[in-house]
Parts: structure tokens; C-alpha cells; sequence
């Protein structure tokens, strides 16, 4: 029950984390991404390939998860500097489901289905960071620094110009800003959060698999800005808590063994039906923002 | 290229036109990706496998129930939960979020009804076949064909002839205006939401005739109603048909030269390069 509890609170605060990068896409840059998982499945590659193939340890892997998720979300940002919003959308969609395909099928490298098995525990100090209480200091530690990073950076005059440009692309760059250096960077901070979790979990679970990233990750990570309120900084959490935790609970509930992965899945949907068409600016939003 | 992998790839290619008419249709007139347009096909098949396989309906009755009942739902859903949260302000990506949130019900439902087995509408079952030379057609391949173009040019013809298709397509190009002239947008709005499910509904009928139906099979139809309608709307019904075709092509060509596995990665980097295109060739036209 207490190890239940622990696995379900570092999985949340990864989930969390995917929330905050995604909300700072959409919600603080107005770039409305359908691919943030592919960032996450990055960072968790990265990290399992080089943990396993060159024998990289856990902190080196964390950076390098982290920067090759930015520098591939940064990259296809400026690739698609040029494409229309609702468009912009559908190619990172599209993105997420590419990045899918290439790791269940470019079997030299990923394996395919059969996924990465056998990534080590982190090490601090070296001492081994054991699955339980002490990963889930780890997890939390990371989140809160993500969080904080991302507070910082929306009150510095990045964010400002930032914002600025989510509400008024042109007179951003009619003051003299490059717009698409600042979409790149923005979306860049974003993936570097997925990659950052997707080590975390890649480092968790010591065994990664395609079916762990699939569209349905991008989809979770959006809904749960988008359930908070986007462009508000709660937001994220209060999101990650409806959306992950609350159908959590239903564990705790007597369900039929064979549906009950469904009802779930049902009571997800519907919390997210309900919410937007109460609050479509979500929980928190005071407003409508992004898309 | 053999001629039965393109045969192949026409049949399926003409369920994904009647899927992309109807969401290219919703698209453009209320201005939201329905992303539950993959849980209308899903609706569709389930219930004409019910009709079929539960109740002893014959072909053509169970496929007509399934897409009725589609129909009826999503347009409920439409009036009730999409249109609704328009007025209060959501963004068309929110909507889109919403309607996803509507797929993942159904799909949650249909599985806890039905099952999460793949299911035969008619166990062992084998339509008789129709041999051309060295290509072999089943008389339900050549039944989905012959559907899906009477439905897409009865649709086609509707909007262009008909003064009410004519009202829709006032629509779509200005809702303002639409509105401003007296036309009643809302309730056109939910016809095109009913057509569009209907065609769907029907391919979820086909779709239950032709093979296999699995609870999760929303998220792929989706996705080609996603590739296709963006593929086709610029050139209009000729491009959705065209678009329709050729992406059942190249999946059955990618299937039959690699692997199934690359089926979804295949089709949606076509639909980036093609988005990307687009855009390229609107910069390039704006400079010079």
C-alpha cells in the first residue's frame, strides 16, 4: 500500500513536469504543441541509450536527455516558424506520432517493441538512489526546480517579451524582436522539461518501451494545462491532480478486475468534458488563451 | 506495383474520403477540429456489429442503424457540449480538447459493453469474391466503393445545388455575414455535424462488414480523417477524393514493401512535408 502510494506520487510528479514545460509552450508562448510526449520519449532514449550502450552514468544522462530534447524542440520550431497556427498544431502532432513509429521500428537502435531493458539506478555521491522514498525526494526536487525555473523566467524580461508575443505576434516583432528565435527558445525551455522527466522515468522505471510514449502522453500533458488554466502558474498542478490523480483514486474503489482500466479511462474523459465545458479557460484561467 | 495491393488501397482509400468529407465539412464550418470524429466511426461499427451479429439484422439494415445511431450522438454532443463552449469563449484547440475528451468516454463505454476482444460482425464468414484477371474484389469491397461515391457526390451535390447547401457554404466563408443576412447558422451548423457523422457513421458500418473491429480502432480513423481532410482541403471534393486514395495507396504499398509498423509514422511525415510545403509556398507567393 505505502510502496502503491510512493509509485503513484513519483509517477504524478513526472507527469507534473510534463504539465509545467507543456503549459509554458502553450500557455506562456501560445504554441499550441500535440507533441510533447516525443520530448519526454527523447529524453528517456537518450538516457536509456547512453546509460546502457556507453555506460554513461545518471547526471551526465540528465543533461544530455535535457539538451537533446531542447535542441530537437528547438529546431522544429524554427523548421515550422513558417506554417499557421492551426497547422503549426497538426505538425507537432504529426511529430509525436513520427517519433512513435521511429522508436517502435528502427530496431538497430531502440529495439523496436522490445524496448531498453537494464538502466541503472541513479547514483548521488556514490551512493545508489533507491526506488521508493529517496527517488521520489529525487523527483521532487527536479520538479520543484523545473517549477521555479519556469517562475523565474516568466517574471524576467524574456518572459514578458514572451507573453507579449503570445498575445501579439506582429507588434512583437514590429518593436524589433525576432519571433522566431523567441518561439525556438520557448519551445526549446519545453522540451528540455519533457527530456528532463522523460530521464527521471526512463531511471525509474530501469525499463523503457515505446507504449510509454505514445500520443496519448502528448494528449495527458495538454489536458492538464489546458483542466488547470493555461498561462497560470498553479495551473499545471491543480491540472496534473484532476486529470492523473483523481482517476488514481478510483483504486481504492471495488471495480470489475476486467473494466476497470476503462472506467478509468471514461472517468478521465468525462472530467475533461465536464471541465471544459464549464470553465473552457479551465480551472484557474481567467480567460482563453493559445489554440 | 501490383494491381491488387492499388485495388486494396482504393477500398480502404474510399472509407477514409467518407471519413475526411465529414471532417473537413465540420472543420470548415464550425471552425474546430472534432477530434471525436474517430468515435463516431467507432460508434458506427459497434452498433452495426450489435445490429448484425446480436440482433440477426441483415447487411445493409445493421449498417444503416450503426450510422444513424453515430449520428444521433455526436449531434447531441455537438448541440450539447462543442457549440455551448463556442459561446463561452473556448478556443478552437479547447473545443478540440473537449470533443477528445467526448472520444475517450465513448471509447471507455464501447469497451466496457462490448469488450476489448476484436470482434466479426459474421464469425467465418467469407464475402464471395469477384476475380478479374489476377485481382481478386469481394462484393462488399466493391459495395464500399460504390457507397462511399454515391454518399461523397450526393453530399458534393447538396452543397452546391440545394439552397440550404448553398446557405452552408455561405457560412463557411463568413459566419458573420451568414448570420447578418438571416441566415441561421446555428442550426445549419448541426446539419453539417449530422452529415458529417452520418458518412462516418456509415464507414464504421462498412468498416464492421469488411473485417475485424477492436474498441480502440477510433484513434487511427481519426488520424486519417486528420491526414486526409488536410491533404484534400485546398483543392476541395476532387483533392479529398484524391487525398482519400492516396493515402489507402501508400499505406498498402508501405505494407506490403516494409512493414506495418511504419503505416502511421509514413502517413503523417507526408502530412508535415505537405504542411510545410503549403506554407513554404504561401511565404515564397507573399514576396514575390
Amino acid at each position: 500500500m505505502f510502496a502503491f502510494v510512493i509509485h503513484t506520487a513519483i509517477i504524478f510528479t513526472i507527469f507534473l513536469m510534463l504539465a509545467v514545460g507543456c503549459n509554458f509552450i502553450v500557455g506562456y508562448g501560445g504554441l499550441f504543441t500535440i507533441g510533447h510526449g516525443a520530448f519526454y520519449a527523447l529524453g528517456a532514449y537518450a538516457a536509456g541509450l547512453l546509460s546502457t550502450k556507453l555506460g554513461l552514468g545518471f547526471w551526465p544522462g540528465l543533461a544530455a536527455g535535457g539538451v537533446v530534447a531542447a535542441a530537437v524542440g528547438g529546431a522544429l520550431a524554427i523548421s515550422l516558424s513558417t506554417v499557421d497556427e492551426d497547422y503549426f498544431s497538426l505538425a507537432t502532432f504529426g511529430f509525436g506520432i513520427v517519433t512513435f513509429t521511429v522508436l517502435m521500428n528502427w530496431f538497430s537502435v531502440t529495439n523496436g517493441a522490445l524496448g531498453i531493458a537494464g538502466i541503472p539506478a541513479p547514483t548521488l555521491f556514490g551512493l545508489e538512489i533507491e526506488s521508493g522514498v529517496p527517488y521520489l525526494a529525487l523527483v521532487v526536487v527536479a520538479a520543484v526546480l523545473c517549477y521555479g525555473g519556469v517562475w523565474l523566467l516568466i517574471r524576467s524580461p524574456f518572459g514578458r517579451v514572451l507573453q507579449a508575443m503570445r498575445d501579439e505576434a506582429a507588434g512583437v516583432a514590429a518593436c524589433g524582436r525576432n519571433v522566431v528565435w523567441l518561439k525556438s527558445v520557448c519551445f526549446a525551455i519545453g522540451s528540455f522539461i519533457a527530456g528532463v522527466a522523460g530521464v527521471l522515468y526512463a531511471h525509474y522505471a530501469t525499463y523503457i518501451d515505446p507504449t510509454s510514449f505514445t500520443v496519448e502522453v502528448s494528449i495527458l500533458s495538454l489536458s492538464m494545462a489546458v483542466v488547470g488554466g493555461l498561462g497560470t502558474l498553479a495551473g499545471p498542478l491543480l491540472g496534473a491532480v484532476v486529470v492523473v490523480l483523481a482517476p488514481e483514486l478510483l483504486r481504492f474503489v471495488d471495480l470489475p478486475a476486467g473494466s476497470a482500466g476503462l472506467i478509468r479511462q471514461g472517468i478521465y474523459g468525462g472530467l475533461l468534458v465536464l471541465t471544459l465545458a464549464i470553465r473552457p479557460a479551465g480551472l484557474l484561467g481567467r480567460r482563453t488563451r493559445g489554440g | 506495383m501490383s494491381s491488387q495491393i492499388l485495388i486494396n488501397g482504393i477500398v480502404i482509400g474510399a472509407l477514409y474520403v467518407m471519413l475526411a468529407l465529414g471532417f473537413s465539412m465540420i472543420y470548415t464550418s464550425t471552425g474546430f477540429f472534432n477530434l471525436s470524429h474517430g468515435a463516431i466511426l467507432l460508434t458506427g461499427a459497434y452498433v452495426s456489429y450489435a445490429a448484425g451479429a446480436l440482433w440477426g439484422l441483415g447487411f445493409a439494415a445493421s449498417v444503416v442503424i450503426g450510422a444513424l445511431a453515430a449520428t444521433a450522438i455526436h449531434v447531441v454532443a455537438a448541440a450539447g457540449i462543442y457549440l455551448p463552449m463556442r459561446s463561452r469563449g473556448a478556443s478552437m484547440w479547447i473545443m478540440a480538447i473537449g470533443s477528445l475528451g467526448f472520444a475517450i468516454v465513448s471509447q471507455a463505454a464501447i469497451g466496457i459493453v462490448f469488450g476489448t476482444r476484436t470482434l466479426n460482425i459474421r464469425e467465418g464468414y467469407v464475402a464471395p469474391v469477384l476475380q478479374v484477371g489476377e485481382v481478386r474484389v469481394s462484393y462488399i469491397d466493391v459495395a464500399i466503393i460504390a457507397i462511399s461515391v454515391v454518399l461523397v457526390t450526393a453530399t458534393h451535390q447538396f452543397l452546391q445545388r440545394t439552397k440550404t447547401g448553398i446557405g452552408i457554404r455561405a457560412a463557411m466563408a463568413d459566419r458573420d455575414m451568414a448570420q447578418a443576412v438571416g441566415i441561421r447558422v446555428r442550426s445549419l451548423e448541426l446539419l453539417v455535424f449530422a452529415i458529417g457523422a452520418f458518412l462516418a457513421g456509415t464507414a464504421g458500418g462498412l468498416y464492421a462488414l469488411k473485417g475485424a473491429i477492436i474498441y480502440s480502432m477510433g484513434g487511427p480513423a481519426l488520424l486519417k480523417s486528420i491526414v486526409v481532410s488536410i491533404l484534400g482541403i485546398p483543392f476541395g471534393l476532387v483533392g479529398v477524393f484524391g487525398g482519400g486514395i492516396f493515402l489507402g495507396v501508400v499505406e498498402n504499398v508501405v505494407v506490403a514493401n516494409w512493414s506495418a509498423g511504419w503505416v502511421d509514422g509514413v502517413s503523417l511525415l507526408v502530412l508535415i512535408v505537405f504542411v510545410w510545403l503549403t506554407a513554404v509556398r504561401a511565404r515564397v507567393r507573399k514576396y514575390r
